[in-house]
């Protein structure tokens, strides 16, 4: 398989009050096309820092970070974000909140646009709820839009930090399906920021377990056994409690 | 919803229309009876039916239409420079680094000059013509609006920009598309607290220079002690005061539907 991100970061500093202070040290690994890879760690682990390094937020830091084969330079549509809020924007209807992604001078014909963005609700299954107020969405649903905002440029990595980590244990199980169902069909590499270890097993095709300050890949676990996964499953306990020792199990 | 609806009235249920008419009812029949028995001399006020009267016949000879005609376009012509002006300067101020350590100091130094106190400046550089009665009430609406755009630009939701950073968006179409309509519902209560300073602005230039419009109209029945008209003029500032904050007030409505607020929930 093709690598369609690759991050290597030797180093990554914040200067405060003269101090300087590492968040990420030696962070490499390559996510394939199709791949789902999930990062885990417990938060303030500077998960959310790599995320942002990837999505071109901040470029001021040692290594180098590529999708496609491209360098990344700053922020760009082939790289697509969902994060732990919505982020929805208030004043536009669902339909005008996706294409608001879209770039100005889209060359994507006037006819396809509207066709695309009907396509996406479906997918994400909001049909009919084109021309709601984003105030007039549940947390689960707003998230649903977020999704589908995300997807609508066709992006080559799909970038989620703790997408589901604002939803209550119900709704989280629920779209942790969609999630699934959704990366089925479309078949986006996907980098899933989240510290739910259940939620990484059931998702991911490889899970990448981070160290706490700086941040660094601790270990790298594989997941092999097919979809759809009973979170009850033997051998999902025994992945569960092989991955919590190695969160917890050195400090 | 729909029963409730159909027992509306202006948006209010009746008893609540009911309720609001009980102070004002009680106020106007005390006072015309006391004119009428003679309690309050003629020479100072008017019985509210003597008001009525009079305020059809100036209706009617043309001179409280032309009189609000010429205060009406002072008023706009002030507030909508004003505004303009207030909003853009602000949204310059609150979007870009440059030009808010450029103007924002000056500005900020002047904005706590009464603007009454410009008055005598604005009469000596433009005489007591329309000018510088359009220009008073600019500078009181440029600097309420000035303040609030600004600030509301610079509270725009971080996570919204940011989200417009990662769609690649360049910074003139952040301005446009994020941070102006983040602030439109500040904008439009500045506007009506600058709608009000605007008609207290007006007045005082009217009263203080001026050979017509309603502030001429209510100073000049006083010295001339005909408190008949003197209250035709306040009347028509109340209505015309109240109807264009009920527009502004529309306007509102309209353009943040998509907020879902207190209002809503408590239906005020």
């Amino acid at each position: 398989m093709s690598s369609n991100l690759a991050v290597k970061i030797e180093s990554k500093t914040f200067g405060r009050d003269g101090a300087t202070i590492e968040v990420v040290k030696n962070v490499n690994f390559e996510v394939a096309r199709e791949e789902f890879v999930c990062l885990l760690g417990p938060s303030g682990c500077g998960k959310t820092t790599l995320l942002r390094l990837v999505l071109g937020l901040d470029t001021d830091y040692e290594g180098s970070i590529t999708t496609g084969g491209r360098q990344v330079v700053g922020p760009g549509l082939d790289r697509g974000a969902v994060f732990q809020e919505p982020r929805l924007i208030p004043w536009l209807r669902v339909m005008e909140n996706i294409r608001f992604a879209l770039p100005r001078n889209s060359n994507g014909s006037a006819l396809s646009v509207p066709a695309r963005t009907a396509e996406l609700l479906d997918l994400v299954g909001l049909s009919g709820f084109e021309r709601a107020w984003p105030a007039e969405l549940s947390g689960g649903m707003a998230q649903r839009v977020a999704l589908a905002r995300a997807l609508v440029n066709i992006p080559e990595v799909l970038l989620m930090d703790e997408p589901l980590g604002a939803l209550d244990y119900h709704t989280r199980l629920r779209m942790q399906d969609e999630v699934l169902r959704i990366h089925d069909r479309e078949r986006i590499t996907t980098l899933m920021v989240t510290h739910d270890v259940d939620e990484a097993i059931f998702l991911s095709d490889r899970i990448l377990v981070l160290s706490t300050g700086p941040a660094s890949v601790k270990d790298e676990i594989p997941v092999l056994f097919p979809h759809p996964r009973s979170r009850t499953a033997p051998e999902f306990l025994a992945l569960r409690a092989q991955i919590l020792s190695s969160v917890y199990g050195s400090s | 919803m729909r029963s409730r609806a159909a027992s509306l009235v202006w948006g209010r249920s009746w008893s609540s229309v009911l309720t609001a008419i009980v102070v004002p009812a009680i106020v106007l029949l005390s006072w015309e009876a006391s004119v009428r028995m003679g309690l309050l001399p003629r020479t100072l006020i008017a019985a509210p039916s003597e008001v009525v009267t009079r305020f059809v016949a100036m209706v009617s000879d043309g001179t409280l239409g032309h009189h609000c005609l010429v205060s009406l376009r002072r008023l706009i012509l002030g507030f909508g420079i004003g505004i303009s002006l207030g909003v853009a300067f602000g949204a310059l101020v609150g979007t870009d680094r440059l030009f808010s350590r450029l103007l924002e100091p000056t500005i900020l130094t002047l904005i706590p000059v009464p603007p009454i106190a410009w008055i005598p400046l604005l009469i000596i550089f433009f005489g007591i013509g329309e000018t510088s009665k359009v220009l008073l009430i600019a500078v009181g609406s440029f600097c309420t609006l000035f303040i609030h755009t600004a600030y509301a630009v610079r509270s725009t939701d971080s996570h919204l920009v940011e989200l417009a950073h990662v769609l690649g968006k360049p910074s003139r179409e952040i301005a446009v598309r994020v941070l102006l309509p983040s602030s439109v519902p500040a904008i439009l209560a500045a506007s009506r607290v600058a709608l009000a300073l605007s008609w207290t602005l007006l007045i005082c230039a009217e009263v203080i220079a001026s050979s017509s419009g309603l502030g001429w109209l209510i100073w000049d029945a006083r010295n001339f002690s005909r408190p008949d008209d003197m209250l035709v003029g306040m009347v028509t500032v109340a209505g015309l005061g109240k109807a264009t904050d009920a527009g502004l007030e529309l306007l509102e409505r309209r353009l943040t539907v998509w907020r879902r607020s207190y209002r809503d929930l408590v239906h005020v």
